[in-house]
C-alpha cells in the first residue's frame, strides 16, 4: 500500500489549528479573569493627599498593571494545563509526534498570548471608560504616551504574557514527569524566598528576577532576554516530554 | 513484505513484565485478531507498534521503521483504543474535519455516511456521548482513516450487539473496498473469528499461538470418552486441556497430530472424537491452569 | 511578618489559579461546555473591547482635564520666579508685569472713607496708592500663583479668597475650601518601562501649592491701617 510521506512542519501547522480550535474554552476563563482585573483596578494603585486648611486634594494613580498581571498569571496557568495528559492525549488520537506536539504548543502559546495581550491592552481602555463614568467628582488625567511607546509597551506587555505561559509550561512538564513536583515546586520556590527574608532579613531574589526584565529599559534587551528565556523553558520542557510515553 | 515486525520484544512496568520476548510479523493487507485474556498485554503490544510507547527492549519495526515517536508511523496507522480523548470543546463533525485534515486517505462519505447510518448527531460534543457512542464514533474515524495499519483495541466494548455485528460488516466491506493492514484486538474471539485471517494468542505477556484461523480450526482434537480410556489414548501427548465429564468420563483436548488410522483405532475404542472451535481453543490456551475454572472446585 | 506578607499574594494567586483551572478543566472534560458558542463569546468580548477601545479614544480626552503638565525643572523655575516676585513686592517693589502670579479675582468697590482698616489674617495684602483720578472707589485683586499636583497645573481649582467692605474695614478672608479629587491614568508597568517619562506622570508626589496676595489700589490720600505692605 501506498504510504503517505509527511512533513514536520505540515502536521505542526495541522495540529496547531486543531489547538485552536480544541483549546478556545479556555478563552471563557481569560474573560472572566480580565473581568475580574478591571474591578480590582478600580482600587488604584496607590493614593495619596494633602493639602492645607482651603485646598486639600486626593490623587489616586489608576493603571493597566493589575490587568497585565492577571492576565500573566492566566498564561502561566494555561501553560500548565496544556501540558496534562488530557491535553496531551488529544493529540495522540491524530496524527502527530513529541516533536509536533511541542511546536504546536508552543504556536498555540503565542497566539493564546497574543491574543491575551491584545485583550489586556483593550480593557485598559474599557475600564478608563467606565472609570470616568463611575467616579464623577474626579477630574482625571491621563499620561500620554508617544505611537511608539505605546507600541513597546504593547510587545512588551506580550512578550511578559509569553514569558510567564513558558514558565508555566515547564513546570507544567516537570509536573506531568513526576507528580511530586506539584509538591515540590512551590515548597522549593516559596521555601527559598522565605528562608532567604528570615536568614538574610530581605528578600533579593525575586526581586533580582524582577529587575532582570523590569529594569531592562531597552527594549531589544528585553525582548532578547524574554525569549531567551523562554527558550530555555521549551527546551527544558521537550527534554523532559522525550522521557514521557502515552497511554492507551 | 512485512507491515509490523517484532523482535523479542519485551516491556517492563515498575516491576512486572507486561510483554515478554514476544517475536511475530504480520503481512501487508491482512485482518489479524490479537487474541488473549484482559491483562494479557494486547493494549501494551499495540500501544508500542502504534508509537506511543517504547518496548524495554527487543526490536519494532512498523513499515520498516521504529514507530516510537515517528511521525511517517503515525501518519499512516490510526489505533483506535478505548481511552483515546477528543477534545470536549468539538463537535463530531468538527472531528471528522479535523481528521480528513490528518489523514491521507481519509473518505470523508464514508465517515459521513456511517455517522447517518448510527444515528448520531454532527453537532453533538464526543463527552456528551455515551460509552457505546464513543465507541461507535472511534471506529467511524478508524475505517474513514483507511490508514495502511488500522489497529482497533477492544473496538465493541459497550456497543449493543446489534451495532457490533454492523461495526464487523462494515470493517469486512471496508478492508475488501481499500485493503490495509488490520489489527482487531478482543478478549472474545467467536465475534471476530469470521472476518479474522490470523489469529495472534497471547498469554501473560507472551506469545502462545500465531496461525491463520483455518489452521487453528485444525490445531486440536477434542476426546472424549470414560477416563480410563481416555487416559491412555493421551499420555504422552500434548494436553491443551482436561476436564471431567459425566459420571465416569473425560474429556481432553490434544495437539491434532493423529493420521486417520489412528482417528479410527480410537473410535473402535469407544472414544469421542470432535473438532475444537478456534474459540474454545484460545480460552482452553489461555486458562492460567490446565483444568480450567473447574480445578479451583476439585 | 514576612511569612505572612508571603501569604497574601500567594493566597490570592492560589485563589485565582483555581478559578482558571476550574473554568479551563470544566470547559474541556465536563458537561458544560460551550461548543459553537465559544467563537460568538470570543469574538462578543474582543468587539466589546474595540468599541470600548474606540469610545475612550473619542470620548475620554473631552472627560479629561486638560491641566497642562510642567517638568520638574520647570515647577523650580516657577517656584523661583513666584518666590523673586513676591520678595520684591514684600521689598516695596512690585512689577505690574509679572507673569508668576495670575489675576484670580478683581473687585472693584466704591470708598469715600479717609482712613481704610485691612485685615487679612492669613494673606498678604499690597497697597498701591493711585492718583485722584480713581477717587471714590478702591480697586482689589486677588492674585495666586499656581496650584500644582503631580506636575499637573490645578490653579483652575482652587478658590478665591473672600473680600468684603464694611464702612472702613476690608476684611480678607480665607477661600473656602476646596477638595480635589484626581484620578491619573498612568501606563501598566509595560509602557512606563520603554517611556522615557517625559509622558509627565513619573510616581512625583510632590505638590506645590502657589503663594496668593491680595493687591490693592487705593486713591491717593486714603489711609490705609492694618498688616499691609506699600510697594511702588
Amino acid at each position: 500500500m501506498y504510504l503517505a510521506e509527511v512533513k514536520l512542519s505540515n502536521i505542526v501547522k495541522k495540529q496547531y489549528s486543531y489547538k485552536l480550535k480544541s483549546y478556545s474554552s479556555g478563552f471563557t476563563s481569560l474573560i472572566f479573569i480580565q473581568m475580574i482585573a478591571i474591578l480590582f483596578s478600580f482600587n488604584g494603585s496607590s493614593m495619596m493627599g494633602g493639602g492645607s486648611e482651603t485646598f486639600s486634594y486626593d490623587v489616586k494613580y489608576f493603571t493597566g498593571s493589575m490587568i497585565l498581571v492577571f492576565t500573566m498569571l492566566w498564561a502561566f496557568i494555561v501553560g500548565i494545563l496544556i501540558t496534562t495528559k488530557a491535553y496531551r492525549n488529544d493529540d495522540y488520537s491524530f496524527v502527530t509526534n513529541q516533536a509536533a506536539s511541542q511546536y504546536s504548543n508552543i504556536l498555540f502559546l503565542l497566539s493564546a498570548c497574543a491574543f491575551a495581550g491584545v485583550t489586556a491592552f483593550l480593557s485598559t481602555h474599557l475600564f478608563q471608560l467606565i472609570a470616568v463614568f463611575v467616579l464623577k467628582d474626579h477630574s482625571f488625567m491621563m499620561q500620554q504616551l508617544t505611537v511608539g511607546e505605546m507600541l513597546k509597551g504593547l510587545c512588551a506587555s506580550y512578550l511578559y504574557i509569553f514569558l510567564l505561559a513558558s514558565i508555566g509550561y515547564f513546570a507544567g512538564m516537570l509536573i506531568q514527569f513526576n507528580r511530586a513536583f506539584v509538591f515540590i515546586l512551590p515548597v522549593v520556590i516559596f521555601g527559598l524566598l522565605i528562608l532567604e527574608g528570615v536568614v538574610t532579613g530581605e528578600s533579593t531574589m525575586l526581586f533580582k528576577t524582577g529587575i532582570f526584565f523590569g529594569d531592562e529599559t531597552s527594549f531589544v534587551l528585553f525582548a532578547i532576554k524574554v525569549i531567551g528565556v523562554s527558550s530555555l523553558f521549551y527546551a527544558a520542557a521537550s527534554f523532559l516530554l522525550r522521557q514521557m510515553e502515552v497511554k492507551a | 513484505m512485512n507491515v509490523v515486525s517484532c523482535q523479542g520484544v519485551m516491556k517492563r512496568y515498575g516491576r512486572g513484565n507486561a510483554l515478554r520476548n514476544l517475536s511475530f510479523t504480520l503481512a501487508e493487507n491482512s485482518i489479524t485478531g490479537l487474541i488473549g485474556r484482559n491483562g494479557a498485554g494486547k493494549t501494551t503490544l499495540l500501544s508500542i507498534i502504534a508509537g506511543l510507547q517504547k518496548q524495554t527492549s527487543g526490536e519494532v519495526r512498523v513499515f520498516s521503521e521504529n514507530p516510537f515517536n515517528n511521525l511517517k508511523v503515525s501518519a499512516n496507522t490510526i489505533f483506535i483504543h478505548g481511552n483515546m480523548t477528543f477534545p470536549a470543546a468539538m463537535t463530531l463533525s468538527e472531528l471528522l474535519q479535523t481528521a480528513g485534515s490528518f489523514y491521507h486517505n481519509w473518505n470523508n462519505q464514508l465517515a459521513e455516511r456511517l455517522l447517518e447510518y448510527f444515528s448520531l448527531d454532527p453537532s453533538q460534543n464526543h463527552n456528551n456521548l455515551s460509552k457505546g457512542m464513543k465507541s461507535t464514533f472511534n471506529m467511524i474515524v478508524g475505517l474513514a482513516a483507511r490508514c495502511p495499519l488500522t489497529i482497533f483495541d477492544e473496538p465493541t466494548s459497550g456497543m449493543d450487539a446489534g451495532v457490533r455485528k454492523d461495526f464487523y460488516r462494515a470493517l469486512l466491506k471496508d478492508y475488501i473496498a481499500s485493503p490495509r493492514t488490520i489489527i482487531l484486538s478482543s478478549h472474545l474471539l467467536n465475534e471476530v473469528e469470521d472476518i479474522l485471517e490470523d489469529i495472534l494468542l497471547i498469554k501473560e505477556g507472551e506469545k502462545c499461538l500465531h496461525m491463520t484461523v483455518e489452521d487453528m480450526k485444525e490445531y486440536a482434537i477434542g476426546i472424549s470418552g470414560p477416563a480410563a480410556a481416555v487416559e491412555s489414548w493421551i499420555a504422552e501427548r500434548e494436553i491443551i486441556h482436561q476436564q471431567t465429564a459425566g459420571v465416569n468420563g473425560t474429556y481432553a483436548v490434544v495437539r491434532n497430530v493423529f493420521s486417520e488410522e489412528g482417528l479410527e483405532r480410537a473410535r473402535l475404542q469407544g472414544l469421542e472424537m470432535t473438532p475444537v472451535s478456534a474459540d474454545s481453543l484460545c480460552m482452553y490456551l489461555t486458562s492460567k491452569t490446565k483444568g480450567g475454572i473447574d480445578h479451583v472446585f476439585s | 511578618m514576612i511569612i505572612v506578607t508571603f501569604l497574601i499574594p500567594i493566597i490570592l494567586i492560589a485563589g485565582i489559579m483555581s478559578v482558571v483551572m476550574l473554568l479551563f478543566k470544566s470547559g474541556q472534560r465536563r458537561g458544560f461546555n460551550l461548543g459553537g458558542k465559544m467563537k460568538w463569546i470570543l469574538g462578543g468580548y474582543t468587539v466589546i473591547l474595540l468599541i470600548a477601545a474606540m469610545l475612550s479614544a473619542v470620548i475620554l480626552p473631552a472627560k479629561l482635564t486638560s491641566g497642562k503638565t510642567y517638568s520638574t525643572e520647570q515647577i523650580e523655575q516657577i517656584q523661583d520666579e513666584e518666590t523673586r516676585v513676591f520678595d520684591e513686592a514684600m521689598n516695596g517693589k512690585y512689577d505690574p508685569g509679572q507673569t508668576a502670579f495670575n489675576k484670580k479675582k478683581s473687585w472693584s468697590l466704591p470708598f469715600s472713607e479717609r482712613t481704610l482698616t485691612v485685615s487679612a489674617p492669613s494673606i498678604s495684602v499690597f497697597v498701591e496708592h493711585t492718583d485722584h483720578s480713581k477717587d471714590g472707589s478702591i480697586e482689589a485683586v486677588y492674585y495666586t500663583g499656581k496650584f500644582i499636583i503631580e506636575r499637573i497645573d490645578v490653579t483652575d481649582k482652587s478658590n478665591p479668597i473672600e473680600l468684603s467692605l464694611a464702612g472702613s474695614d476690608l476684611s480678607v478672608n480665607n477661600p473656602i475650601p476646596t477638595e480635589v479629587n484626581m484620578g491619573l491614568f498612568q501606563a501598566g508597568f509595560a509602557f512606563s518601562q520603554f517611556s522615557d517619562g517625559t509622558g509627565g506622570m513619573s510616581f512625583d508626589s510632590e505638590a506645590t501649592f502657589g503663594l496668593g496676595f491680595v493687591y490693592l489700589k487705593v486713591p491717593a490720600g486714603v489711609e490705609v491701617k492694618g498688616d499691609v505692605t506699600y510697594v511702588n
